[in-house]
């Protein structure tokens, strides 16, 4: 049952340079798009094609896949052939101020209604009282105010001739007017008056009494004859306004002929300005006083002209194609749009100019594209897209109107219909957790797009992924690569996918490699880029990233931390971890120890128990009782106690990569074997003793591998890892070397009992027909320990006592 | 002999006004004169004896204009009234003192509007009056008693009523005849000179008299600017007005009291000579 190290060229991938049949990556078509995708570009395609409401696209997959770029490419690829969307503007709304209008226009036809609306605006301003100036019109007026004023005048005069006809003048009084006596052209004093005959007394004051009565019904129908004046002359304003307005208003209609709806908010701008001109006027005079008063600049004043300008929301250049449109911050307002304030006078106040469009304005009639995780991160941002595409309208209000946080008027601008479909990118995680907790996801999302980050590698794969990386030179503008660097990118692609039979598709990784050796290339003054600058830029890299590392291997290699890399030790094995600081990872082995004594079959993971190990590790402990009872205690209980713990550990331990290892410890401990320290150990178990595949192994063989080679490598050396994990492995060159050289060897185990037999140089041990091991192999003296402690726990219950926890040890 | 040399230097410039809109206006002209001819502006408000004693009549009332309604009046309704309006008159005098750094004056007269106004005429040539101040002091009928007034040369100031437009920089003398024109060129030219507008001239009249232009740039001093110099009946003289109204009317002494009353009703401020 022994175990074959594995041959250098199982450790690694080996690509012949010359096989790749080119001289450098000139030599390559240039390829945009991963390959082998045909999944994820199937699923983009049918979800821009297919209509209906919440053909939107989740578009998942790892950051740095290159999903974003891929999405792009194609999506302005489709935007550039299809139909440009109409424009949207806003309006002012006369007859509700606070709700303005949204007009759909033809394309294009949003920036002339804009330019002809601000043109009309400029015009009226000086138009219209010039045409008030003007002599005829003047006249009007003076002839107006005149006939009014006569008619006061002359119901006076009337009155005053009459009195003078009576000796009685219109005098001026207080607060009006009154009569008075005369006597040769001077007021009769009272004491002369009652001088007078009586007679004469009595006349006069007849007289003035009907003259009062008359002068009273003069004065009542002063009000009216004022009403009259000032409704005279509002339709004589209202005549000439209405003259100006038309003329001015004439070229814009003419242009927007073929707009009813342009037509008809024409002809409410008329109606409006007919009605309203003095007012507004009167508003800007009084807002541009305030302005000279107050020194500073006069805000906006919707009350002016400015109300019949329009807000020419989203436009277009006509055969632009659909908008794509990325949002890369993707709040609630910069999603839905705004409405934007402005302070005049301490208060802050808006109108329909002020409304901003948001990317789904942006994009209507298109794409939008968002980052799923900064959409979620955002207050109110992921309602607020689902709000639009539930309701198919672009409805604009704050978050605080949305949550009815304030009641103060504000603007309620018309919904604008939408139609446009939209891309979210994300993480797998993001999709997963979004299906399961938000019910209307799946309605409003229902295309998926799995962007897959490795790829199938075979003859025509690799040759695919060669011209993609072709393509990435060309797109950032790199010197060319020769064949022995792209052979380096090829090694670099598949150990960033950790199996020598994928190829990594993290464009973002590949990205930065490439240009890393680039510049090392173009510091070296090299025209071309070669192998050693691939190699020197992932060197310069992990250099860069692993301090971390370094001070742990120091830490071993002054016995800080006890990692025996020699001699052989009863319970006690080196296990291999892997450890992840930011993107960067690295292998570190662990000592893992194993004590056993008599008790109830409980093997005691210490980890778990302090509150350090995760519930995979957990399981995995779990599973080593599982072995132990099955091969050992069918019948008779498994009365073992045993504790587990990996030494020197003080963070967390996660994953069940070290449950071999584990076991082996155990069983040594049980069978008071020796293990080999110079081996390194890795790979799970089942509870039938076999042995499987782990995560990071080309980290982990690294990292015993720079222990013992810092220690000098005896030959003896080397890791023991599953052996279905040897399609992964991909090991650095100077690890291969040693291989090649003897100095370090790679086992690959399948069972619990080859590795045993490695680790000890004794036999495991196969049971014969009555189930006895043979004498002296491991699996015996596993069985007699485990045999002696259930009688010793049988002896110690016949006494009534229970199985001590401690006590006979290892 | 012109018109400039006929007139003696103004000694002060005397206005008798009360705070009503029209007494403003006519506080703000008279202003211009002094400050055209250099001479101190005397203000003055006057509290009319006889109206006050008519106030204690029993038959004494008044209509009043917002309501229509008939109050009795009383003298101390009408002592007080004429206080306040005093007071107003008097602050309205301080603020152009102060605003126009101009000589100023300010007295109250009381008694018979015209014996008030003999009172302090004596030390002013230039009489300014509002036509509110009553008949007897209409320039057209000067009365017997006006010794001292007759000395002056009175104007009557009818500020605009009707709605204010757009006018020309201009401002119009209209005379009977070229005899008439005397004082009202030569105030009117200080005037447009000093408004730096300028200044038209008609006689009404259906010919120009000979040397008529002659005479009057003979009548005006340096730096006005003679726009116009015609002849013109009545009626192409208002329509004339009323297609191009200037700024000021100055009317010279004898204009037909009918073309006067149609002049009044143009809404263009007037201002009325009695020589």
């Amino acid at each position: 049952m022994s175990i074959t190290p594995l041959q250098p060229q199982d450790l690694t991938f080996h690509c012949d340079p010359l096989s790749l049949g080119i001289e450098s990556s000139k030599d390559l078509e240039p390829r945009e798009t991963p390959p082998g995708q045909d999944r994820v570009l199937g699923a983009i395609d049918f979800a821009v094609e297919i209509p209906g409401r919440g053909y939107n696209l989740f578009l998942m997959g790892p950051e740095g896949s290159g999903k974003h770029s891929l999405l792009m490419r194609l999506l302005e690829k489709r935007a550039a052939g299809e139909a440009t969307p109409a424009d949207w503007v806003y309006v002012h709304d006369f007859e509700r101020k606070h709700r303005p209008n949204a007009m759909r226009l033809p394309t294009g036809r949003g920036v002339q209604l804009d330019q002809a609306m601000q043109r009309f605006v400029e015009d009226v301003r000086e138009a219209i009282p010039a045409l008030f100036e003007n002599e005829e019109n003047q006249n009007r007026f003076r002839t107006l105010e005149e006939g009014f004023r006569q008619k006061s005048e002359e119901a006076f005069e009337g009155l005053r001739e009459k009195a003078e006809e009576k000796d009685i003048a219109l005098i001026r009084t207080p607060q009006g007017f009154g009569f008075a006596p005369l006597a040769e052209g001077e007021i009769i004093k009272p004491e002369d008056f009652e001088k007078l005959p009586k007679e004469e007394q009595e006349r006069f004051k007849s007289d003035i009494e009907a003259l009062q009565r008359e002068l009273q019904e003069v004065v009542k129908q002063m009000p009216r004859w004022d009403r009259d004046r000032r409704q005279a002359l509002r339709e004589l304003q209202s005549e000439i306004t209405a003259m100006g307005v038309g003329t001015s208003l004439e070229p814009v209609i003419e242009q927007f002929q073929d707009l009813p709806e342009v037509l008809e908010y024409l002809e409410a701008v008329k109606r409006d300005l007919s009605a309203n001109y003095h007012a507004i006027r009167l508003a800007e005079q009084a807002a541009a006083q305030k302005q000279e008063q107050n020194g500073f600049e006069a805000s906006f004043e919707i009350g002016g002209f400015e109300r019949y300008k329009v807000n020419a929301l989203v436009t277009h250049a006509d055969g632009g194609g659909a908008p794509v449109v990325v949002e890369d911050n993707p709040t609630a307002m910069n999603l839905i749009g705004r409405a934007e304030h402005v302070s005049r006078f301490g208060a802050l106040v808006t109108d329909f100019s002020l409304i901003k469009p948001g990317a789904l304005h942006l994009a209507n009639g298109g794409y939008l594209v968002a980052d799923a995780r900064k959409l979620l991160t955002q207050p109110f941002a992921w309602d607020a897209l689902k709000r639009a595409l539930k309701a198919e309208e672009i409805r604009i209000e704050s978050p605080a109107q949305s949550m009815s946080l304030i009641s103060t008027a504000s603007l309620e601008p018309e919904p604008i219909p939408l139609k446009t479909k939209v891309i979210l990118l994300g993480e797998r995680r993001l999709f997963y957790l979004l299906s399961e907790l938000d019910p209307e996801f799946e309605d409003l999302f229902k295309v998926v797009g799995d962007f897959d980050e490795e790829l199938d590698r075979e003859e025509e794969t690799q040759r695919e992924f060669l011209r993609l990386i072709a393509g990435q030179i060309a797109y950032h503008e790199l010197r060319p690569f020769d064949a022995c660097a792209m052979t380096e990118v090829l090694r670099h692609s598949i150990r960033l996918a950790g199996d020598r039979r994928k190829l990594s598709l993290h464009l973002r990784a590949l990205g930065d490699l490439l240009r890393e050796a680039d510049y090392l290339a173009g510091k070296d003054g090299a025209e071309i880029a070669g192998e050693d600058h691939v190699r020197q830029a992932i060197r310069a890299r992990i250099h860069r990233r692993d301090r971390i590392r370094e001070k742990s291997q120091e830490s071993i290699e002054r016995k800080i931390v006890n990692i025996s890399t020699e001699g052989a030790e009863v319970g006690q094995i080196n296990g291999l971890s892997v450890l992840q600081f930011g993107g960067f990872a690295f292998g570190r082995p662990s000592r893992i120890t194993a004590r056993v004594h008599v008790g109830g079959g409980k093997v005691t993971d210490i980890e778990r128990e302090a509150k350090l190990g995760g519930p995979l590790h957990s399981k995995g402990v779990m599973i080593l009782s599982g072995f132990l009872a099955g091969r050992y205690a069918e019948e008779q209980p498994l009365s073992l106690a045993a504790t587990l713990v990996f030494e020197q550990s003080y963070g967390g331990v996660d994953g069940d990569s070290a449950s071999s290892a584990e076991l082996y410890a155990l069983l040594s401990a049980l069978s008071e074997v020796p293990l080999r320290q110079d081996l390194a150990v890795t790979g799970s178990v089942d509870q039938f003793g076999r042995v499987q595949a782990i995560g990071g192994v080309n980290e982990k063989i690294e990292g015993f591998f720079d222990i013992c080679q810092h220690r000098g490598l005896t030959g003896s050396q080397g890791v023991m890892i599953p052996a279905a994990n040897v399609e992964h492995l991909m090991l650095r060159e100077e690890v291969v070397e040693a291989v090649k050289a003897g100095k370090f060897a790679v086992y690959p185990v399948e069972t619990i009992d080859q590795g045993i037999e490695l680790l000890t140089g004794k036999p495991a041990g196969e049971p014969d027909a009555e189930g006895v091991y043979p004498e002296g192999s491991i699996n015996a003296l596993v069985d007699a320990r485990l045999k002696a402690f259930a009688k010793a726990r049988s002896a110690f219950a016949a006494k009534g006592e229970e199985a001590p926890d401690k006590g006979a040890g290892a | 002999m012109t018109a400039e040399t006929e007139m003696r230097p103004f000694r002060r410039v005397l206005v008798a006004f009360d705070p009503s809109p029209q007494g403003q206006a006519l506080l703000e002209l008279a202003a211009e004169l002094a400050e055209s001819f250099g001479t101190p502006l005397s203000g003055l408000y006057i509290e009319d004896e006889a109206m006050i004693s008519y106030a204690a009549s029993p038959l004494a009332n008044e209509v009043t204009l917002g309501t229509a309604s008939l109050r009795a009046l009383s003298s101390e309704r009408m002592r007080a009234h004429f206080r306040v309006e005093a007071g107003l008159a008097r602050r309205a005098v301080e603020s152009l003192r102060a605003h126009r750094h101009l000589e100023c004056s300010f007295q109250t007269g009381r008694g018979r509007l015209d014996r008030a106004l003999e009172g302090v005429a004596a030390e002013s040539d230039l009489l300014l009056l509002s036509p509110r101040l009553g008949p007897a002091f209409d320039p057209r009928r000067p009365a017997a008693r006006q010794t001292a007034l007759a000395r002056s040369l009175l104007a009557l100031f009818e500020p605009a009523r009707a709605r204010q437009g757009q006018r020309k920089r201009v401002i119009q003398v209209i005379a009977a005849d070229a005899e008439q024109l005397g004082a009202s060129l030569a105030l009117a030219g200080r005037l447009a000179a000093r408004r730096h507008g300028s200044l038209s001239v008609a006689v009404v009249a259906s010919t120009a008299p000979k040397g008529l232009e002659r005479q009057v740039r003979a009548g005006l001093g340096e730096g006005v600017d003679l726009a116009s110099v015609t002849a013109a009946p009545p009626e192409v003289l208002l329509e004339q007005l009323r297609r191009a109204p200037p700024e000021l009317l100055v009317l010279g002494p004898a204009v037909e009291p009918a073309l006067r009353k149609a002049l009044a009703r143009l809404g263009i401020p007037l201002l009325e000579l009695s020589r």
